[in-house]
């Protein structure tokens, strides 16, 4: 993502319309290649790209120095937790269904190549807490301490679902290389 | 934010899942659009409506003390006149204290030469409703050549005029109403300047037995004159009802708090995944009633104890939201102009007046667009409200009279619209206001 102006900062904080939209323009892809990430539904992930937005607008006044895009992936991110917080599927966090066994998560390997829509795609089977704590685990980089306090969970909660996230795409993964392994040989 | 040692699964999504460049859609925009409309209408305060309605109520006011103190100081001047002039004398007696419409003598004479005085009736006061001539003061006394006009003597009070003979004549109205006139023997022209330059105020005027057209020359007496001179009245402007005022304009100001409600659709088929009830709570708890700025300019029609009121009323419908699940909040607010017709009953109590009214009014809309969460929870829709409103209105209120002439109020009023105000098939608002008005009227 290119790093906004200083001057286009000033005008889209002073409200002028132009610059707002110039400036969505360049955080556009960062914005939604997130909500792609949390929702396979594209009205979510307007709605959610969009909230994002207007309240990184709403806060620009704030924004003083560092990068851009890590700022406006935080208020994104932050939205999606609030999001999942307003929802009734919160509850679905505490759900320990069973034990999961972590084994064979790190010495997983794949000779596949998969695309982008591919991997979103995978991101869609898990079930939603799972999928929620494995972004921002995996993919964003934060720690289970950092994510049970944003999700008012333990750590072992949070660390229960990443390990399921991770069974479950690695059984996908294995399962569609299986698939494709037969469809070269058919 | 700590990074641990990446797992291989960890990294692949990592890596693969980077942002890349591409536009957002014309849906992305438009939604985006609204919301930053929304965000800017948050903002935006409406210091002009303000300030317009404060100086629009300030010029009123204004104006209306103006006119009111204009009106107190004439009778002031008039007073301050009647020291100047030798032949304006006043006397205020407790029977003209208890007058209710204001009156006013002049004392003309043509006296200088007391041989040859002509009759000027240029103003000629009333009594009960009937106009005197002068043709008729000659034939009732046919010695008088220079007639003294008195015009608009206040109600009940009491004339005397001084004679030459030094007889006493007092002339009185009858009933409440204009004293007419005082007409004087030319030959006692000259004494009766005299006496009524010399007059003082006497506090205790008795009401006469017998009126000036009764009077004869012998019983006009040279006693003193008590005139009260106050404002001229032309003979034109004199009206039978004097007093009782048929017309009112006024103005009313007020607050008043707005009550929404709202239906939802039962089931939509364009809605897949639609829940009313989910909807209609989501609402009920996003939703609540805001206030609005009233202004009313107002007419009434007296007829008897009904009056019937109409004139221009500003109001606004509308409410606040605020939206969690999308994160917009803001006010819709529905600006009206609006023509009333109502119906009220005036009873008197003890010092005030109670006046109950009841109507209907037709409004045009100055502002309909509103915005509002969609049945599916996931976004705004804007609406628009009817561009003509029908409500009806209760009023309950409370007039004291300041003077004859000015009224004070206070109004709680009741407002209700008559059908949805915004109706798009899944967002249908009706609305109740409840507010407190007022006001001042001038009585004409």
């Amino acid at each position: 993502m290119q790093e906004p102006t200083t001057q286009l900062l000033n005008e889209a904080a002073q409200g002028q319309r132009r610059a707002q939209l110039e400036l969505y323009q360049l955080c556009y892809p960062v914005l939604i290649s997130v909500a792609r990430r949390y929702y396979r539904n594209s009205e979510e992930q307007m709605t959610v790209v969009n909230n994002a937005f207007v309240k990184a607008v709403q806060n620009l006044q704030q924004y003083e120095t560092g990068r851009f895009q890590s700022w406006i992936l935080r208020i994104i991110s932050n939205e999606i937790i609030d999001e999942y917080r307003r929802n009734k599927r919160y509850q679905n966090l505490y759900r320990f269904d069973a034990a999961v066994e972590d084994r064979g998560a790190e010495d997983f390997q794949s000779a596949a190549v998969f695309t982008q829509e591919e991997l979103q795609g995978l991101l869609q089977h898990l079930s939603e807490p799972a999928r929620l704590v494995f972004n921002l685990f995996a993919i964003e980089g934060y720690a289970h301490k950092e994510i049970a306090a944003m999700l008012g969970v333990t750590e072992e909660t949070s660390k229960w679902h990443t390990k399921m996230a991770r069974k479950k795409l690695k059984e996908l993964i294995i399962d569609q290389n299986e698939k494709a392994a037969k469809k070269s040989v058919g | 934010m700590k990074k641990q040692q990446k797992n291989p699964l960890d990294k692949l999504f990592e890596t693969v899942l980077l942002p890349q460049n591409e536009a957002p859609n014309s849906a992305f925009l438009q939604d985006l659009e609204a919301r930053l409309d929304a965000l800017e209408k948050k903002k935006r305060k409406p210091i002009l409506a303000w300030w317009v309605w404060s100086v629009l109520g300030a010029v009123v006011i204004v104006a209306g003390l103006i006119g009111y103190s204009n009106k107190s100081s004439f009778g002031a001047s008039n007073a301050s006149n009647r020291n100047s002039s030798p032949y304006q004398t006043a006397t205020k007696s407790s029977a003209l204290k208890q007058t209710s419409a204001p009156t006013s003598a002049k004392l003309s004479s043509k006296s200088s030469n007391s041989s040859s005085q002509s009759a000027s009736l240029s103003r000629i006061p009333i009594q009960d409703q009937s106009i005197i001539s002068n043709a008729s003061l000659k034939r009732k006394f046919p010695q008088v050549s220079a007639i003294t006009t008195i015009t608009s003597l206040p109600l009940s009070s009491s004339t005397r005029v001084k004679n030459r003979d030094e007889s006493l004549t007092r002339a009185s109205t009858e009933v409440q109403s204009n004293i007419d006139l005082i007409a004087l023997n030319s030959s006692l022209t000259s004494n009766a300047e005299k006496e009524i330059k010399n007059q003082q105020p006497t506090e205790n005027t008795k009401p006469a037995e017998i009126t000036i057209l009764d009077a004869t020359p012998s019983e006009i007496s040279s006693a003193p004159i008590d005139l009260k001179v106050n404002k001229e009245i032309p003979l034109d402007q004199l009206h039978p009802k004097q007093g009782q005022a048929k017309h009112s304009v006024g103005l009313q100001f007020g607050v008043s708090g707005i009550f929404s409600s709202f239906e939802v659709p039962e089931s939509t088929a364009a809605l897949a995944g639609y829940d009313p009830h989910l909807y209609r709570n989501f609402r009920s708890v996003s939703e609540r009633q805001t206030s609005s700025w009233d202004f009313n300019l107002r007419y009434q029609f007296y007829l008897k104890n009904l009056v019937i009121q109409t004139g221009v009323q500003y109001l606004e419908w509308g409410e606040q939201y605020k939206y969690d699940v999308i994160s917009v909040e803001g006010t819709n607010r529905y600006q009206y102009v609006q023509v009333p017709l109502a119906l009220a009953y005036q009873i008197p109590l003890k010092k005030v007046v109670f006046q109950p009214s009841v109507g209907f009014a037709m409004g045009y809309g100055l502002k309909t667009s509103g915005a509002y969460i969609q049945p599916l929870l996931n976004q705004v829709e804007l609406v628009s409200s009817q561009k003509w409103s029908k409500n009806g209105q209760l009023q309950l209120e409370l007039i004291y009279s300041v003077s004859d002439h000015v009224n004070v109020s206070i109004a709680p009023i009741y407002r209700r619209t008559f059908g949805n105000l915004v109706d798009n098939g899944t967002i249908m608002n009706r609305y109740q206001s409840v507010g407190l008005l007022t006001g001042f009227s001038f009585k004409f």
